[in-house]
């Protein structure tokens, strides 16, 4: 899932105090998993704001409306009818959903309340941790499905770096060593020999390196 | 509520837009719960809203969360006398 976390109440609010009537939306998918932009989390921070509004004796009107999905037509047009009766929209969803709002509703401003972070998995109640780095060129098959893109801290692709101690990365003591993982892992399977094959330079072009990338699926375009 | 693990944020914070000035949350004691975390969710959201409160500039130390054995009048009244007592020293709800 995209991993998120809501910006701190003191940022959103600045960012909201110069408008009367506020939208906030939420997203029912990746952002609602991770306990940051859910129907739950719409309303706590509509409740909280409305406080602190109150507080400073500033009028605000406050709405709130949760959609399974900001990132698609079929799911955002829910929002239509509140979005034209708004000044303005804090969006809750990642990054890739705020952008739409603004791209469908230019009329109306957006606003990011959540910092999307990494596309992760929940490793435990209360843990999101970062998986993949959306390189493109998926090479989990020759590192035996773990990331060295995304879980080595210096991206080394060639091999450990030597500076691990007891499976730990010398730069977040924290943090798994991911190339320890990956020898493991193809001990485990008896298959060490295996990273001894020659893999190319990567080639970057497919990642977020190379700009804005675009997928189009003909077999899917009417 | 059938257990405190019920007590979802939302609430407690509703309670504060309808204008009360302060708000207790009693539980279980703690090792007691028929649901074994229920009192322990309880916990960790009322220190949610607390820290909430602070950012919103309410104060956190409007809502509290005590342990408490079911059926202890006199303790739940003695509770609440502190409660009463508190709100003199922290004033009504800024934002009723």
């Amino acid at each position: 899932m995209i991993v998120g976390q809501q910006k701190p109440f003191a940022e959103i609010k600045a960012s909201v105090h110069p408008y009367s009537k506020l939208l906030i939306l939420g997203c029912g998918t990746c952002v609602k998993t991770c306990f940051a932009g859910g129907e739950d989390e719409v309303a706590i921070l509509a409740s909280c704001l409305r406080l602190a509004f109150r507080k400073d004796g500033q009028i605000i009107t406050i709405d709130e409306l949760t959609v399974e999905r900001q990132c698609e037509d079929e799911f955002l047009k829910e929002a239509a009818p509140k979005i034209a009766q708004t000044e303005a929209v804090l969006s809750l969803a990642c990054g890739a959903g705020v952008q739409m709002v603004a791209s469908r509703y230019a009329g109306t401003p957006v606003l990011p309340g959540v910092n999307t972070t990494f596309i992760g998995i929940l490793e435990k109640q209360g843990l999101f941790t970062e998986e993949c780095s959306g390189c493109g060129n998926c090479v989990l098959g020759d590192f035996h499905a773990i990331c060295p893109l995304s879980r080595c801290a210096k991206k080394l692709l060639n091999g450990p770096c030597g500076g691990s101690q007891n499976g730990k990365c010398e730069v977040n003591r924290e943090t798994d060593c991911a190339w320890q993982l990956i020898i493991d892992r193809a001990k485990a399977f008896g298959q060490l020999d295996k990273l001894a094959t020659y893999v190319p330079p990567k080639d970057w072009r497919t990642s977020y390196a190379g700009g804005p990338r675009k997928l189009v699926r003909e077999d899917l375009v009417i | 509520m059938p257990c405190s693990s019920m007590t979802r944020e939302l609430f407690l914070l509703k309670a504060f837009e309808a204008g009360a000035s302060a708000v207790v949350v009693l539980v279980c004691p703690e090792g007691t719960c028929r649901y074994l975390e229920g009192n322990l969710r309880a916990r960790k959201r009322v220190a949610q809203v607390k820290k909430l409160l602070d950012e919103v500039g309410i104060g956190g130390e409007r809502v509290n969360l005590f342990n408490i054995p079911h059926g202890d009048q006199s303790g739940a009244d003695g509770i609440i006398q502190q409660t009463i007592s508190d709100l003199v020293r922290l004033g009504p709800n800024p934002a009723a």
